[in-house]
């Protein structure tokens, strides 16, 4: 089980790895993130990993070619719609919505 | 059906290769974009001074790099749009980060909760219209597509998103289609266009005022109460906004209903069987999307020197993407790219863009579309046929689409 965590809206939510962000969020509208392609095409679902980056999916080429527009690391942001949890040593996991 | 040249238009010399205001492109375009791919995949048109991109990669890769293939100075191939017209600031004339902040304000009207909730609005509406035209058609009259629910649908579902009243929606049409064609030259409908832009801020503008005195929980009266940065936004701003709206949303999925009716019409087969199974239509729709797009292609300015194929664009020049000419490339899509096959593996079509102005309002119209084609089905199916004689397209190399589409219903 990993605690997620989304701010600013400070909406939590235990999850199972293997869960899609999106999925999560989907179901949860008070997580309050942002969608528009769903696709990673247009970055509108990026978010900023403050913790447990660890318990995430590994980003492929088209998800950091978007997070490229914006200047972005995925080690640092991600799109919600390409984010999976994984099992692994984190528990909990904060992501922020961007603001830019 | 022909595209038939006026007196002015056929005064003026076009480029052969790729001219949007070509009567003989905007009749049937595709062996010019096959021109464009196999012998010019980057073509300077010397007459209006602006390159083309016409092979899915090069498009696709540059609608990702918004970097370099800038939206700040405007979408079409002319170079001070944006000045000539006098349109508001819009988002999708921006770039990342100032683009990022404002698109993020409005896809909130957009979530999948939000989209999911005009359903029951939207089919409830396609009802009515299908019933009105078999209704019409069983006193013998004949039936055109365009005014009895292509063009009305996507204009009540605009309107609702922005609040306007049922009996104010008729002004929008002649808004959309004054600033979204060009016939024979962008200089000879830029007043057209000029006087439809001065309609909108008027219209708009009275709006955002009496929604900032009395907000009613509709887009606009969300978008006076938002803050980007910590301001809030002008009247100005939120114009920008409705622009957007009407210029993108409201004659696009009007002429995807013509586009789509018409391949239909060649593939009887992949019709019935729509008909039949409406769980093909959300690929059917894909398909469909991609080998007529809508909006044929829209333009960026580099910020720096570009190379293709050996031939530099130098930077601050127009660069004109053709999304229809990339959904057809079959060195993306292959051999049959020109074929329409609803059970295609669709992976990323151009018609919505890509990148991040990727079409916001890409969801909505697929409800709508989907909302269309199942009723459609259910209440017509295939008991309709296309008076081509009497159609019309419409006048554009922008965008792609039929004013007129008549159909006999057979009851």
């Amino acid at each position: 089980m990993i605690r997620v965590r989304f701010e600013p809206s400070g909406f939590e939510i235990d999850a199972e790895p293997g869960e899609a962000i999106m999925d999560i969020t989907d179901a949860n509208p008070a997580a309050d993130v942002p969608y528009s392609c769903r696709a990673a095409t247009c970055g509108t679902c990026r978010v900023q990993v403050l913790a447990g980056g660890d318990a995430l999916s590994t980003a492929d080429i088209d998800e950091i070619e978007v997070l490229d527009i914006f200047g972005d690391s995925p080690e640092e942001v991600r799109l919600c719609c390409q984010t999976k949890l994984i099992g692994g040593a984190a528990t909990q996991v904060t992501l922020k919505v961007c603001d830019d | 059906m022909e595209v038939t040249a006026t007196e002015e238009e056929q005064k003026i010399e076009y480029d052969p290769i790729y001219d949007p205001f070509n009567p003989e492109l905007i009749a049937d375009p595709y062996p010019f974009y096959e021109r464009l791919r196999e012998e010019h995949p980057v073509h300077y048109n010397e007459r209006k001074d602006f390159y083309v991109l016409s092979r899915y990669d090069d498009i696709y890769r540059a609608l990702r790099k918004p970097q370099i293939f800038s939206s700040a100075q405007g979408l079409t191939p002319e170079k001070d749009e944006i000045s000539k017209l006098g349109i508001p600031p819009t988002f999708i004339m921006m770039d990342p980060p100032d683009h990022t902040r404002l698109r993020r304000l409005i896809t909130k009207a957009f979530t999948p909760d939000t989209v999911k909730a005009l359903e029951p609005k939207i089919r409830s509406f396609v009802v009515e219209r299908v019933e009105a035209m078999k209704a019409k058609a069983a006193d013998g009259a004949t039936i055109d597509l365009i005014p009895e629910i292509a063009s009305p649908l996507p204009t009540m579902v605009v309107a609702d998103i922005l609040g306007v009243p049922p009996e104010d929606r008729e002004k929008f049409d002649p808004w959309s289609d004054a600033i979204t064609s060009a016939s024979a030259d962008f200089t000879l409908d830029v007043n057209n266009a000029i006087g439809a832009v001065q309609g909108l801020v008027t219209y708009f503008g009275g709006m955002c005022q009496a929604r900032r005195a009395n907000p009613t929980g509709d887009m606009i009266s969300k978008l006076t109460q938002a803050e980007v940065d910590g301001e809030t936004l002008t009247d100005w701003d939120i114009l920008g906004f409705c622009f957007v709206m009407i210029a993108g949303g409201n004659d696009t999925t009007s002429n995807f209903i013509g586009n789509s009716t018409e391949q239909l019409d060649k593939y009887p087969d992949q019709r019935r069987e729509m008909i039949e199974n409406p769980a093909c239509i959300p690929n059917a729709t894909e398909e469909l999307l991609r080998i007529e797009s809508v909006v044929q292609g829209l333009s960026r300015t580099t910020t720096e020197d570009v190379e293709y194929y050996g031939t530099t664009i130098p930077a601050g020049s127009k660069v004109h993407n053709l999304y229809a000419s990339g959904n057809r490339d079959p060195r993306h899509w292959g051999d049959d790219a020109d074929e329409l096959d609803i059970h295609r593996e669709i992976d990323k079509h151009l018609s919505f863009a890509q990148g991040p102005h990727f079409c916001i309002g890409a969801h909505v119209a697929r409800l709508m579309i989907r909302i269309y084609f199942e009723e459609m089905a259910a209440r017509i199916g295939e008991n309709y046929e296309v008076d081509w004689d009497n159609a019309e397209r419409r006048k554009s190399g922008f965008t792609r689409g039929y004013t007129k589409l008549p159909i006999r219903i057979k009851l």
